[in-house]
C-alpha cells in the first residue's frame, strides 16, 4: 500500500489545497481506493500506438 | 384525470380537448405541494411560469408533448433560478439568464416545465442523499434511497407528480435512481443531447437523459430533445433519428444476451436480469473484455477531471462541501496524470472490443444496480459477499457501460414477493436508441416489467 498520508501532504502543497486535519482520514481513504484502482488499470497491457479516447475536434 | 397519468395519455388527453393544459398543469402544481413534503424530490417550483406556458399551449399548435408537465435535475440552467447543482456553494451565483438547450427543446413541444428537483452534491453521489437540502426519498418506501445522483428525478416520478423528470448520468446516475425508484431511464450515447448550459460533472463522461414511467414516453422525450447545438462541443451531428413510431419493431431473440462475468450479480440483480432474459426468450450469454480495468479507468477519470472542475472552490471553501464529496474530490486532486492518460487510452482500446460484440448480437442485458434501494443512511452493504461503502458502489454495473458511451435503457423488474423495484440495463450499440428502446417497449408490452406510481401516491 502506499504511504498516502506522504502524498497527500505532497500534493496538498503542490496544489494550495489547506487540509483541515477532519478531512484527512476520508481522503486518505479514497487515495487508497484509487490505488486499488490504479492496479487494475495498470494490470492491462497496452500497445505503444493506443491512442487516448479524447473528444477534441480540431 | 387524477394527475399520474403518463405524457402519452396527457397529449392524447389535451389534443381530444378531454382537458386543458391548464388544468393538467395545475393539478401536477397541486399534487407536488400536497405530497412533496414527504418526498424531497423538488427544490424550485415555478409555478407561475408553468401557468404561463400552459396558457400558451392552450392557445396555440399542439406539440408531441403538448401539456405534459416535467421538472429537471437542479443542474440545468432554467432561466430565474440558480444552478445550484446540489450545492451550497452554488446558491452564492448569480441566476440562470437562459434556459438549457434540452429545457427549451422540451418546451418547444409542448412541454410545460414546472420545477427543479433535488440531487446529489455536484453529481458525485448514487444515494439521492444531500447534505444541504436533504434526501429525495423512495416513494416506494419513504425509508429507503431513491438513488443518485439523479434522486430528486426518480422521486418525483415514482410518486407521480410528473410523469417525465431530466437526469444526467456520468457514472450511472440516470439509471440508478430509475433502478431503485422503479422506471424507465434512458441514457443516451454519449454525445447524443445537447449539454448547453447545463452544470458538468466530468465532461467526457456526462450525459443527459430522460426518466420516465413508459417506454413511449422516453421515446417521446427523447424524439423532442435529439438534434445538433453548437454550444455542447461533444455533441454529434448525426440527423435527426427518431424511436417513437418503430417502438413496436421487435429484435429477434438471437440477437440477445445476457452479459456474464462481471456482470453476473447476486441475489435480487442476478433474478432480475435472468428474468428478463427469460421473457425475452434469451439463452445466450456474452462476456466483456476487461471489465474491472474499465470500470476502474472511469472511477479514476471521475476523480481527477471532477476535482479539477472544482479545484478552485476546494482551495477557497472546503468546508461549504458535503464532507462526502469534498474527501473525494481532494483525494482525485492528488492522482498522477499517468493515470488518467492510461485510463483514456483504455476507453478507446475497450470501446473497439465492446463495440466488436454487436457484430453478434444488438442488445446486451445487465444488472442496473447490485441490489434494490438500501435504507436512508445506510453506508455500507454487501457486495458479492464483502461489505463495502454504498455510496461508490452502487455504480458497479453503469459504470463500465457509461464509460463507453453506450445506449441504454433501465427498465424496471418488480420480482415476486419483493416489495421494492430493482433494474435491469438494456444495452445497445452506439446511436442505436431505437434498439434499446424497442426492448424495452417489448418487455412492457409482455407484462415483464413495469413503472406503477407508488401506491402511497397513486390516488390523488
Amino acid at each position: 500500500m502506499i504511504e498516502a498520508e506522504k502524498l497527500m501532504t505532497a500534493a496538498a502543497d503542490v496544489l494550495r489545497l489547506k487540509l483541515d486535519p477532519e478531512y484527512e482520514p476520508g481522503v486518505k481513504s479514497h487515495l487508497e481506493v484509487a490505488v486499488k484502482m490504479a492496479t487494475l488499470l495498470d494490470a492491462v497491457e497496452l500497445d505503444d500506438e493506443a491512442e487516448p479516447a479524447w473528444v477534441y475536434r480540431p | 384525470m387524477n394527475g399520474t397519468e403518463s405524457a402519452a395519455e396527457i397529449v392524447t388527453a389535451v389534443k381530444t380537448g378531454a382537458t386543458t393544459v391548464r388544468a393538467v398543469v395545475e393539478l401536477a402544481l397541486s399534487r407536488i405541494r400536497q405530497h412533496d413534503g414527504r418526498l424531497g424530490a423538488f427544490t424550485d417550483l415555478v409555478a407561475q411560469r408553468a401557468q404561463r406556458t400552459a396558457d400558451a399551449v392552450d392557445a396555440g399548435p399542439k406539440g408531441p408533448l403538448a401539456g405534459v408537465p416535467f421538472a429537471v435535475k437542479n443542474l440545468f440552467d432554467v432561466e430565474g433560478l440558480v444552478t445550484r447543482a446540489g450545492s451550497k456553494i452554488n446558491r452564492d451565483n448569480a441566476p440562470a439568464t437562459r434556459d438549457a438547450t434540452l429545457v427549451t427543446r422540451l418546451e418547444a413541444a409542448g412541454a410545460i416545465l414546472v420545477g427543479a428537483l433535488n440531487m446529489g452534491e455536484y453529481a458525485y453521489d448514487f444515494t439521492g442523499e444531500n447534505a444541504h437540502d436533504g434526501a429525495s426519498r423512495n416513494p416506494h418506501n419513504l425509508d429507503h434511497m431513491s438513488g443518485g445522483s439523479s434522486g430528486g428525478s426518480g422521486s418525483a416520478v415514482a410518486a407521480g407528480l410528473v410523469p417525465l423528470a431530466l437526469g444526467s448520468d456520468t457514472n450511472g446516475s440516470i439509471r440508478v435512481p430509475s433502478s431503485l425508484c422503479g422506471l424507465f431511464g434512458l441514457k443516451p450515447t454519449y454525445g447524443r443531447l445537447s449539454r448547453a448550459h447545463s452544470f458538468p460533472f466530468v465532461a467526457s463522461l456526462d450525459h443527459l437523459g430522460p426518466l420516465a414511467r413508459t417506454t413511449r414516453d422516453l421515446a417521446l422525450s427523447y424524439d423532442a430533445m435529439q438534434g445538433f447545438d453548437e454550444a455542447d462541443p461533444g455533441l454529434t451531428k448525426r440527423p435527426l433519428e427518431p424511436t417513437e413510431s418503430r417502438l413496436k419493431h421487435p429484435i429477434p431473440t438471437g440477437r440477445i444476451a445476457v452479459a456474464d462475468g462481471y456482470f453476473k450479480g447476486e441475489g435480487v440483480a442476478s433474478a432480475a436480469v435472468a428474468h428478463v432474459a427469460a421473457a425475452l426468450g434469451v439463452s445466450r450469454s456474452i462476456s466483456l473484455p476487461d471489465v474491472p480495468a474499465a470500470r476502474a479507468a472511469a472511477y479514476l477519470i471521475t476523480m481527477v477531471e471532477g476535482a479539477s472542475l472544482h479545484l478552485d472552490r476546494l482551495r477557497t471553501r472546503p468546508q461549504d462541501f458535503d464532507p462526502d464529496v469534498r474527501d473525494r474530490l481532494l483525494a482525485g486532486a492528488m492522482l498522477p496524470g499517468v493515470w488518467v492518460q492510461r485510463a483514456q487510452k483504455l476507453r478507446r482500446v475497450y470501446r473497439d472490443a465492446v463495440v466488436k460484440l454487436f457484430d453478434e448480437v444488438d442488445v446486451i442485458l445487465a444488472p442496473s444496480t447490485p441490489m434494490q434501494a438500501p435504507r436512508l443512511g445506510q453506508k455500507t452493504a454487501m457486495f458479492n459477499g464483502i461489505e463495502l461503502p454504498v455510496r461508490p458502489n452502487m455504480g458497479v454495473f453503469t459504470q463500465p457501460i457509461s464509460f463507453i458511451g453506450l445506449p441504454v435503457v433501465s427498465v424496471p423488474v418488480w420480482l415476486e414477493g419483493e416489495s421494492l423495484p430493482i433494474g435491469v440495463q438494456v444495452i445497445a450499440a452506439p446511436w442505436r436508441e431505437d434498439i434499446a428502446l424497442r426492448v424495452a417497449y417489448q418487455l412492457e408490452e409482455m407484462g415483464a416489467v413495469r413503472a406503477p406510481v407508488a401506491k402511497e401516491f397513486a390516488n390523488g
